[in-house]
């Protein structure tokens, strides 16, 4: 099944399905704002004072690695520009600034 | 329209299918571990208990679902549908019922290698998404973790595509067949499979890869706030995942429903796909034994020992696989 008509169904169908199965889940009563919620330590809610700068390397890293896959395996059958395309990208996230590094703290 | 209308009926009924597997993976996971562990495992709902993941899902759906102050609930909510979402969406490039999933197209390998990359970003966002350290703290776990695993697993499926010559999975399940200069590419591939299987391993998070949650260190780390239908979701997906990354490997390296059909005339149409269901299962079975048992008689390693393992030996294992193809095909 190629046509648009299926790929809008393989889309949108589980998507929905599993939605609906989630909406009738139980949702919250209340809100702790203790954490952890799984130990029951008694502390305030609150984030790790640091940026996660590794991120992204993480972002990055998975956008480099379903590019790379991409110019491996379809070089020899697709358009010329959809490669210079890929290349040009893999380019261009090299180039972005990297912004965040070594972790200085967000206050 | 009718044609439309049919197929999305089979997605309905696939998706309740592969939620029906995930839970059967899910129970001969716990049985398995637990009769290697000498524990009994699951036994209450139902024949041996394999009703028991079904109960443990209603049940958590109809729990309370709590969060701490501050978390970004509707992301939250968001990923763990889309996780889910993704895991079924690959489970329909799986060969099951015939030599072609409900999707086939030609680069259908490409695609799957690339949600299988976007399908790990779910568990690296989500815990970011609450303010707990714990959470936090399983997140780079798992982060450094799907660095170290994604690139040999990469080059190991490569491995296959390039001996198959083929970027479909329907061409890709007859690599087993392949015999070239007198050696079957099966024996050939074999360390591309020792690799494939380890990093299914880290990716299923299992032990002895299951630094990302570690009970004893940090609370369960990527999922210690996760609560309700979200942890509900969350195992299910995990489950789902155990048994797509198994059928991966299946129809990667052991051929996927290929196996003896035997038919009577008249009666091909349900028999056949019966037979390449029976194989498929088969072989998807032992595969999870391999990792359960795996599992079982392992103990949890260090990040920088996973890193090494990954980085050095299992890449390195990977690469040398290219190179022996290389050389074979050249011969």
């Amino acid at each position: 099944m190629v046509s648009v008509v299926g790929a809008i169904l393989v889309v949108i169908v589980p998507l929905l399905l599993l939605a609906i199965v989630y909406a009738m889940g139980r949702v919250a009563k209340r809100k702790t704002g203790r954490e952890p919620f799984a130990s029951g330590h008694k502390f305030p809610s609150t984030y790790i004072p640091y940026k996660p700068w590794w991120l992204y390397y993480i972002a990055f890293f998975i956008l480099w690695d379903i590019v790379v896959i991409f110019i491996l395996f379809m070089a020899a059958e697709v358009s010329i520009y959809v490669i210079a395309s890929l290349v040009i990208l893999i380019v261009t996230m090299l180039a972005y600034p990297l912004r965040g590094l070594g972790g200085e703290k967000t206050k | 329209m009718m044609e439309e209308l049919i197929f999305g009926l089979e997605i309905v009924v696939w998706t309740f299918f592969v939620i029906f597997v995930a839970f059967l993976a899910e129970w001969f996971y716990r049985k398995v571990l637990a009769h290697m562990q000498h524990r009994v495992g699951p036994k209450l709902a139902g024949n041996l208990g394999i009703l028991q993941p079904i109960a443990d899902f209603i049940k958590l759906m109809r729990k309370h679902q709590i969060s701490p102050e501050g978390t970004d609930e509707i992301l939250v909510d968001f990923t763990a549908i889309f996780g889910l979402w993704i895991m079924v969406i690959l489970t329909m490039f799986l060969p099951i019922f015939g030599t072609e999933g409900i999707i086939s197209f030609h680069g259908d390998v490409v695609f799957v290698i690339a949600l299988l990359a976007v399908a790990s970003l779910v568990y690296i966002i989500t815990p970011y998404l609450f303010p707990s350290p714990y959470p936090t703290i399983g997140a780079g776990r798992r982060a450094e973790l799907y660095l170290s695993y994604e690139i040999p697993m990469f080059l190991a499926l490569a491995s296959v595509v390039f001996v198959a010559g083929s970027l479909r999975i329907s061409d890709i399940i007859y690599v087993v067949t392949v015999v070239k200069n007198g050696v079957p590419a099966a024996i050939l591939l074999t360390p591309a499979l020792i690799v494939a299987l380890i990093s299914s391993m880290a990716r299923l998070k299992k032990i002895p890869f299951d630094i990302p949650e570690a009970e004893t260190e940090i609370a369960g780390g990527w999922e210690a706030e996760l609560s309700g239908r979200r942890l509900a979701y969350f195992n299910l997906l995990t489950d789902m995942k155990l048994f797509t990354l198994s059928g991966l490997i299946v129809t990667f390296f052991l051929g996927g429903p290929l196996g003896p059909v035997f038919t009577v005339s008249g009666l091909e149409w349900l028999l056949a796909p019966f037979w390449h269901a029976f194989w498929f299962f088969l072989k998807t079975i032992i595969v999870m034994y391999i990792i359960i048992a795996i599992s079982a008689a392992s103990a949890r390693f260090r990040i920088d020992q996973v890193l090494r393992i990954f980085w050095s030996k299992l890449l390195s294992l990977s690469i040398i696989q290219l190179i022996i193809l290389l050389i074979w095909w050249g011969l």
